[in-house]
């Protein structure tokens, strides 16, 4: 009978994998972009003073 | 020495585009968190309990919005690869990119899924036949994908080569969707739309399955809005450097 205990993990398992595998992605992205824009801002500081400097 | 002062920072044409894409981000972020809280009540509580699989058959209202939203992720990557390849643009590419990633992320957890599915209801976690075996195949095709865009020797032969696999792997997709059609196949048949037989999903099920897709749909949107604001910024990143080096 399919319809026993030992099928809850497998069901638990398949949200949980999900859910945790859309966490993970979302959050490495953001920290991707939250590292980038900071390196951008920083290179058109220097790219400014540059500028400002000649 | 004296410290410079910092001066305040006036707000850009590009600061207001930028909130305002945040805006925009934030709430289809928030939209499919509302909708996945009501999926969640739908499929457990709505949903009936089925006859022959008990609760596990559940998993079909994660695992077919997975296959079908992974679809649309590799179609997308179809259309923004012939479009770079026509017009050159960045844009098309970042597109093809984006969706390539999320693509292989949701074509990874429709394959977890379905192993955790298919042991307790087959007895085994994995079969080679129709389905699943094309189904590997297409998560092989677009991890290709990314890895020539990873390893190519500069990132525009990358993305030129990575554009041709992105139209040419487009092919799996009809054949992942009609295997169980035209070879024998021990996987579960078309539950919904034009191949399935009447009556082989209830009502009460294919209403949630259909909700289920739709909070699926908002999720790939915001996801594929913050990777291609992500792959932007690398472009961004990557001019300025070649910027700097230059006045150098």
């Amino acid at each position: 009978m399919p319809d026993t205990p030992q099928n809850l993990p497998y069901l638990f398992a398949i949200y949980a994998v999900t859910w945790v595998a859309f966490f993970v992605y979302a959050f490495l992205v953001s920290r991707r972009q939250r590292e980038l824009e900071r390196e951008v801002r920083n290179l058109r500081q220097m790219l400014q003073e540059k500028s400002k400097g000649s | 020495m004296e410290r410079a002062e910092s001066k305040p920072h006036v707000e850009t044409a590009e600061d207001r585009a930028r909130a305002g894409y945040n805006r925009l981000s934030n709430a289809l972020l928030v939209a499919s968190g509302v909708a996945m809280l009501l999926n969640l009540y739908l499929i457990f509580i709505y949903a009936p309990l089925d006859a022959t699989q008990g609760q596990v058959y559940r998993a079909l209202f994660v695992h077919v919005p997975l296959a079908w939203i992974s679809f649309l992720a590799f179609g997308i990557t179809f259309v923004g690869s012939v479009m770079y390849l026509w017009k050159g643009s960045r844009r098309w590419d970042a597109l093809a990119l984006s969706s390539a990633e999320i693509g292989v992320l949701f074509t990874t957890l429709v394959l977890v899924t379905g192993v955790f599915w298919a042991k307790p209801i087959w007895g085994t976690w994995w079969q080679w036949e129709p389905r699943l075996t094309t189904t590997l195949i297409l998560w092989l095709i677009y991890v290709a994908y990314l890895m020539v865009r990873s390893y190519a020797p500069n990132p525009r032969q990358g993305a030129r080569y990575a554009a041709v696999i992105g139209i040419i792997g487009l092919i799996d997709v009809p054949i992942v969707y009609f295997s169980v059609e035209w070879w024998r196949s021990v996987h579960f048949p078309h539950v919904v739309g034009p191949l399935a037989d009447e009556g082989t999903l209830p009502a009460s099920m294919r209403s949630v399955l259909m909700f289920s897709l739709i909070t699926f749909t908002l999720l790939f949107a915001y996801l594929l809005r913050e990777r291609l604001a992500l792959k932007r910024t690398e472009d961004a990143l990557k001019d300025l450097r070649d910027t700097v080096e230059s006045k150098q």
